[in-house]
């Protein structure tokens, strides 16, 4: 960004001056260009040649000059300073957003329109369309418990798929070697998810920043290759089945296996395979909300607040009479239960896994939604994942700019929002007999 | 506990940060209600002897006894919920958490039942954080959040309480301030184990003291015999003897 602070304050503009600074600027930017999309895509490999195509990287340097130019231009312009100076001033409000009881009343608001629509969407939705809102769904899931880990405790997870690949097979095995069905193993699988938190949290308790992302993200890998190598117990690249979740024993089938009664057939409506989608999609929404208002209580609570102090200050944590290891402990368990349950859900949804799902990208994926939601922020979290997966959805035709798309998006987030696109609120609290 | 043992006891404690030794048979007792005050100069020692007292670093040798129990090697979360409590050197505080969440957190170790009636006595005794209770802790002066360690630290309603060099870095205004604040804790009942380079106003406060010097406790003696010492002044006081 120009240094146009300083200049806000006087009134005149002097257009030589500007003039003078954007021609500069344009020049700089033109030189930048050139040098980053020069051998990007000024050299086309041809077979064994390389062609020269130099008009093209000259083209795209033009193009940013000009834009550079008008920028630097508009900046000075009067309408533009104040913009700017909006933009900025809402920048420097202090950091921490505190609600109260008339703002939380018109949020109640909020919350049930968006509930309701949620409730209602699944029924007008496509097949297509609905998938897209349960794979939304999960990482919403995600989202939400990695931001226990990362958000709140601060402890910087770069493995999280690992719990979320624990609950997927623990659904896919679990059915087939225990001969569980879905809501038995949804328990079991979240359990055992925390189970894999608590060992992975034990050893890395001492480790902090770079040290405790690289573990995470080797135990990442060590989870993906054993499900990968272990052909005899998981199946290997050839994956398992997941089973398909009941209403209190109703299949969602055209025809029941052994006995069973299929859900059309009890409530006597016609089949539809978007049934079982929906059932999905209603419990999914049903834990996201349960999840939700879960977080929420336990940020207000002894140990949520001991997580973020926990980010905040470790040292003084401790001398405040706090057991940062049973802290730390119970943030990764608690994570990792809940990237469980989201395992769970994805198995059973895609009826079908292999270990290529749970590779480092789901990882970066997910922690790239906790931090573009603002780390610690529930509702940022639930924007940035449904913003990362729909979106995507929507802009099928220009899927090959994904990933561009994508590191723009960073980009523009850490200029603008460093805190992520929802700050986190704090409660105001209540005191008997203190006024206001 | 029998009525003559003081509240807190070390009896020839050493620490070590590996191979450099930080304590070196360091004695001291302090009495219920009264005030002991330990000065010396940067790298004495003051703020390992606090620390070792927590729990961290371990101490090498000798021990503590506080109100009749052994308390040496037990882990830092165990002491804090016995009832010592300290507002560490440097603050500390949770910068990203409101004032009042941070004063939430110091009660954690005696739980939350008698909360809303300390968080009323800490902001009688600091109506600024009263002020402030929304802010994030981070945006407050250093004198502020100095203030907002010690509230934090009356909140587990301690029967002693450590302080780490509360004047450190603030304006002599609020250095002053915040010792009279001291005075008020200890009249309503608290003891205090008071560790500063301030010499001056610590001695001037405190009913004991001792000079702790590369490790090892120097001088000992009353709050007026310790400012009257030609060798203090000397050190500490910028006196010429």
């Amino acid at each position: 960004m120009p240094p146009v602070a300083a200049a806000s304050s006087t009134t005149r503009v002097h257009w030589s001056l500007v003039f003078r600074q954007a021609v500069l600027e344009a020049t700089a930017a033109f030189a930048l260009a050139l040098l980053l999309f020069g051998p990007i895509v000024g050299l086309v490999l041809d077979g064994y040649q390389v062609r020269n195509e130099l008009q093209r990287p000259l083209l795209i340097a033009a193009i940013i000059a000009a834009g550079r130019f008008l920028v630097t231009l508009a900046m000075h312009a009067p309408t533009g300073q104040a913009a700017l100076e909006r933009f900025n001033a809402r920048r420097r409000q202090p950091g921490v957003l505190v609600v109260n009881a008339s703002e939380s009343d018109r949020q109640r608001w909020w919350l049930l329109a968006i509930v309701a629509v949620s409730l209602t969407l699944p029924f007008l939705a496509s097949k297509y369309w609905l998938t897209v809102l349960i794979q939304a769904m999960i990482y919403v899931l995600l989202g939400l418990g990695l931001n226990i880990v990362v958000g709140l405790a601060g402890l910087l997870d770069l493995g999280y798929v690992a719990f979320y690949a624990v609950g997927a097979y623990g659904l896919a095995l679990g059915a087939q070697y225990l001969d569980l069905g879905f809501w038995s193993a949804l328990p079991l699988a979240a359990m055992l998810a925390a189970l894999f938190g608590g060992v992975l949290g034990f050893p890395v308790l001492r480790m902090h920043g770079d040290y405790l992302a690289i573990v995470t993200l080797g135990f990442g890998e060590i989870i993906r290759l054993v499900l990968n190598n272990w052909l005899e117990f998981t199946g290997g690249p050839n994956g398992v089945s997941a089973p398909a979740p009941q209403l209190f024993g109703l299949e969602f089938t055209r025809t029941a296996k052994d006995g069973g009664v299929p859900f059309h057939e009890y409530f006597q409506i016609s089949y539809d395979p978007l049934h079982r989608f929906i059932f999905i999609y209603l419990a999914l929404f049903l834990i996201v909300c349960l999840m939700v208002v879960v977080v929420t209580r336990l940020r207000n609570m002894p140990v949520g607040r001991a997580w973020e102090a926990l980010r905040e200050d470790e040292i003084a944590c401790r001398a405040l009479g706090i057991n940062h290891v049973l802290v730390k402990l119970s943030a990764f368990m608690m994570g990792a239960m809940v990237g469980g349950i989201a395992g769970v859900f994805f198995a059973t949804y895609q009826g079908f896994i292999n270990p290529t799902s749970f590779n480092f990208f789901e990882s970066a994926l997910i922690v790239a939604i906790v931090v573009l939601g603002g780390l610690g922020s529930t509702t940022g979290v639930i924007v940035a994942a449904l913003v990362l997966t729909i979106l995507p959805e929507l802009l099928r035709a220009f899927a090959d700019y994904r990933v561009f798309a994508f590191g723009v998006l960073m980009v523009l987030m850490m200029i603008w929002r460093p805190r992520g696109l929802i700050r986190p609120r704090r409660r105001a609290f209540e005191v008997k007999g203190l006024c206001r | 506990m029998s009525p003559s043992e003081p509240l807190l006891q070390i009896h020839e404690l050493d620490a070590r940060y590996g191979p450099i030794q930080a304590l070196r048979q360091v004695s001291l007792h302090i009495d219920a209600g009264e005030i002991v005050t330990l000065i010396g100069a940067n790298g004495a020692g003051k703020s390992t002897l606090l620390m070792s007292l927590f729990g961290d670093p371990q101490p090498a040798g000798g021990w503590i006894r506080y109100q009749g129990h052994d308390i040496t090697g037990l882990p830092t979360h165990e002491i804090a919920k016995r009832g010592i409590a300290q507002a560490p050197e440097g603050r500390r505080i949770f910068a990203a958490m409101s004032v009042e969440e941070n004063l939430l957190m110091g009660a954690i170790p005696v739980g939350m039942d008698h909360m809303d009636a300390d968080l009323i006595k800490v902001f009688e005794l600091f109506p600024r954080l009263k002020e402030r209770r929304n802010q994030r802790a981070g945006t407050l002066s250093g004198g502020e959040q100095q203030m907002l360690a010690i509230g934090r630290a009356l909140m587990s309603r301690p029967r002693l309480l450590l302080l780490d060099e509360p004047s450190l870095g603030l304006a002599p205004l609020m250095v002053q301030r915040i010792f009279a604040t001291i005075r008020e804790i200890r009249d309503s009942g608290a003891t205090i184990f008071l560790v500063e380079q301030n010499a001056h106003h610590a001695l001037k406060l405190a009913q004991r003291g001792h000079v702790l010097v590369n490790g090892e406790i120097r001088l000992s003696g009353t709050g007026e015999e310790l400012l009257a010492d030609p060798e203090v002044r000397r050190a500490y006081l910028g006196g010429r003897g």
